[in-house]
């Protein structure tokens, strides 16, 4: 027997034994007796979609999204602890957030876009850290990138305000306020411009400033795509085009 | 796009044999139990999506899983600072462990080249359909992943 062969042999022991060791969670169902508990169950986000582009066509978003399932699923989050930090205008869709505790002590924030068509479909990202939320700017939670309904290419952010209770979006020459909650900035920018946010506080002075640098198209090769080398979460894609570019003829 | 009581059964049966497996597959290629149940879950989500567009769903899946691992890896990276010292959560024999945290820590593709060759017992055209790529790169990146692993081991 071979070297390789041995070390073949080796790997394939370890790949199973790791395998059998693996304990295997209950199968999520998603029954009216178990969504506020149990977790992650692709039916019971698919309904929860479903609940939330209906409450967001009918112009309820701020008041509907509230009773509806958590947005966590497929986080490292704990979605029975999720609280709605806000919803918020992106372009052309409509922005929910949560918040939930995640694993190691961590906290997990969520985005959650929810298109004006109530055919679209809604997309989810988000990731988990730990967030220390008193220091302006610091905490840096964003996704990148998904595709508004005019085509603006969009990252999704969420920084600690710190003492700032106003913020602006400053981008290719023009301003516009952020939302400013729960000790949170909220926005989006035009994921291949750079931006400036500047943070106020209660007496309208500068708190701090931060920046985001453009971000490239996603173009990572295969699967549900459209993470870049910065934001720590994502976006679930749109479209079948977008879950499966062209793959790359080469290889890592 | 309502995904009813009825339209979900046939989704539901596949769920339910599909299940273990692809928990199993993404924690071997994330290195993470509970990782690996989110891409399983991310995974039949996205088939969900795409409904009956999908001829063979068990491909789809695999193939989700993979990228998604890939992905996820990435972002695991960027998020060092708050994962370093994280162990996963099975107790292993010391070979086996030994060997499984050097296969924790290779590049993603070289990587799912193991998990697909020696757990799935795909083959290497089998692989390339999964990785997107041609049966060559699947043949070097498992030559370089083996040497890797050959490298460490030998240190150890």
């Amino acid at each position: 027997m071979s070297t390789r062969d041995l070390l073949e042999d080796r790997v394939a022991a370890a790949l199973q034994n790791v395998a059998d060791a693996t304990i295997i969670p209950p199968m999520p169902v998603a029954t009216s007796a178990t969504v506020r508990r149990r977790r992650r169950s692709p039916f019971l986000v698919l309904g929860a979609t479903v609940a939330l582009v209906a409450a967001s066509y009918g112009g309820a978003v701020a008041g509907g999204v509230t009773d509806g399932p958590s947005a966590f699923w497929g986080f490292n989050a704990k979605p029975e602890t999720a609280s709605l930090l806000a919803t918020f205008p992106g372009p052309g869709v409509t922005i929910k957030t949560e918040i939930a505790a995640g694993h190691d002590r961590q906290q997990c924030i969520s985005f959650q876009v929810l298109p004006a068509d109530p055919n679209g479909q809604s997309t989810r990202g988000g990731g988990c850290a730990q967030f220390d939320p008193n220091r302006f700017g610091q905490n840096d939670m964003s996704v990148c990138c998904d595709r508004s309904p005019t085509g603006i290419l969009y990252t999704l952010f969420v920084r600690s305000a710190g003492e700032a209770t106003r913020a602006t979006l400053e981008q290719s020459g023009s301003a516009r306020p952020l939302l400013v909650t729960k000790g949170w900035i909220f926005g989006w920018a035009d994921s291949q411009r750079p931006f400036t946010v500047t943070g106020y506080d209660a007496k309208d002075a500068v708190v701090g400033t931060f920046t985001g640098t453009p971000e490239p198209p996603p173009t990572e090769q295969g699967g549900e795509q459209t993470q870049n080398e910065k934001p720590s979460g994502h976006i679930v894609c749109h479209t079948p085009a977008e879950c499966h570019p062209t793959p790359k003829t080469s290889s890592s | 796009m309502r995904a009813d009581a009825a339209s979900l059964r046939p989704w539901e049966a596949l769920y339910a044999d599909l299940w273990p497996g692809l928990v199993r597959l993404g924690h071997l290629l994330s290195g993470s139990a509970a990782t690996g149940e989110d891409l399983a879950q991310e995974a039949f989500l996205g088939l969900l999506r795409q409904g009956s567009a999908v001829e063979n769903p068990r491909a789809y899946l695999r193939r989700s899983i993979v990228n998604r691992a890939a992905n996820d890896r990435r972002r695991i990276a960027r998020e060092r600072v708050h994962v370093m010292g994280q162990r996963d959560d099975v107790t292993l024999p010391p070979e086996v462990d030994e060997t499984w945290q050097r296969l924790r820590v290779l590049p993603a593709r070289q990587r799912a080249v193991l998990v697909l060759r020696y757990y799935e017992d795909l083959t290497e055209r089998e692989i390339a359909d999964v990785l997107g790529c041609r049966a060559g790169t699947v043949k070097s990146l498992a030559a370089r992943a083996l040497a890797s692993l050959r490298k460490d081991l030998d240190q150890t």
